[in-house]
């Protein structure tokens, strides 16, 4: 009972863990932390949107739980909490109770915490213009990039299917641009490259590419694929959009 | 028109900033972050001058992983908000699109340089963060060595 009441709360924060933007070789670091506090032995993988956990008590008994995570939304604010609660459950050791009473504490922190639409808008706008100006456009060109960012940000909010996402982003900033640029005297360039910043999967590449560092192999090379397939898909979004205006 | 060197630091401060706050960063780091980013972006401009494309990388990402552990330590927080939002502007995000899309436009030349870039830039960030983590983990040691010896 004891063994299966510490996996269901191990697996269950290495859900959120991984539900904030935590990556593999954090996910499985916390959870190995937390188990050498309470000197219990407990095997985790994070491979990608599966997180697998097994843990084994002194008379060899052993008890497995699979987790998937098809899901994620990057919050480090809510990560952060997590990752408190784990350094002080690492110090002060609480009873599975306690620890369960603290679970509930963040996810009462967390649904306080909106998430505000139209300070994202802001955001969207203020990354797009700069990454503009980073790829040498100019003020019109970083203008046009911050609209058409932010746009085809608000059009494509709702969406939860990330390649259909990126694919309709493509096609949306390459012709906002298009369209802007019939108006006024703007350079693709910049612009687009501004544009699509927000939409491209830099985050999940560069995590990929250190999970594989890390030899955290089988996440690593998973999350490279998505990020190439996300790509793939902006850029035939842009394709199509570009055969399009000719 | 080049907009000059000061005001695309700025701007990746700025662009950084932004992103950071698409993270959700904790307010109180989000201008911690942004700086991570715009000092990586100086790094990079600076070192892209005087050693070229390829070492400006490296060095950049290591820098940015310096700084993120530092601030890390001082800030008493992860390392993940400043590092994930400081190498941000490095990611090769728009070469990697250019180089699919002039492949697809059949210019060759000019998807074999976005291509080169982007590889370059993915391969670098790593070598960069793996140069700034390994060098702060036997700092850290040093520390906890040195706290016992006392």
């Amino acid at each position: 009972m004891f063994l299966e009441r510490i996996a269901d709360v191990l697996i269950y924060i290495g859900k959120n863990l991984s539900f904030y933007g935590a990556s593999a070789t954090e996910i499985e670091y916390y959870i190995s932390k937390i188990s050498e506090a309470y000197d219990i032995d407990v095997n985790i993988a994070a491979i990608g949107t599966v997180i697998t956990l097994t843990v084994v008590d002194d008379h060899g008994k052993s008890i497995t739980r699979i987790e998937r995570v098809s899901y994620s939304e990057i919050n480090f604010e809510k990560l952060s909490l997590w990752e408190n609660m784990i350094k002080r459950v690492t110090e002060e050791k609480p009873t599975i109770f306690t620890l369960k009473q603290w679970i509930k504490d963040i996810e009462k922190k967390e649904n306080l915490l909106g998430i505000s639409f139209w300070k994202n808008i802001i955001a969207v706008f203020i990354a797009s213009f700069g990454f503009c100006f980073v790829f040498r456009g100019n003020y019109t060109d970083a203008v046009a990039s911050g609209i058409s960012a932010l746009l085809v940000y608000m059009a494509t909010y709702k969406i939860t299917s990330k390649i259909f996402r990126d694919f309709l982003a493509g096609l949306l900033v390459y012709s906002v641009i298009k369209l802007i640029s019939k108006i006024v005297s703007i350079s693709i360039f910049p612009s687009l490259a501004g544009g699509i910043m927000v939409f491209v999967p830099g985050l999940l590449l560069t995590n990929a590419i250190m999970e594989i560092g890390d030899r955290n192999l089988v996440s690593g090379s998973s999350k490279l694929m998505e990020a190439i397939f996300m790509l793939g898909s902006l850029v035939l979004g842009a394709a199509m959009a570009s055969a399009l205006w000719g | 028109m080049d907009t000059g060197i000061i005001t695309r630091i700025l701007m990746a401060f700025l662009a950084t900033g932004g992103f950071s706050f698409l993270f959700k960063t904790p307010k109180r780091l989000l201008p911690i972050a942004s700086l991570t980013g715009g000092l990586g972006w100086a790094a990079y401009e600076v070192i892209k001058l005087f050693y070229g494309f390829e070492s400006a990388i490296i060095l950049s990402s290591a820098v940015v992983g310096f700084l993120s552990h530092i601030f890390a330590k001082v800030f008493k927080t992860n390392v993940h908000p400043f590092i994930t939002a400081g190498i941000v502007p490095l990611v090769p995000g728009a070469s990697a699109f250019f180089a699919v899309k002039s492949f697809i436009d059949k210019n060759q030349s000019q998807a074999s340089n976005f291509a080169y870039e982007t590889f370059v830039s993915a391969f670098g960030i790593v070598i960069g963060i793996a140069i700034s983590s390994y060098v702060s983990k036997i700092l850290n040691k040093k520390d906890i060595d040195t706290e016992k010896t006392i």
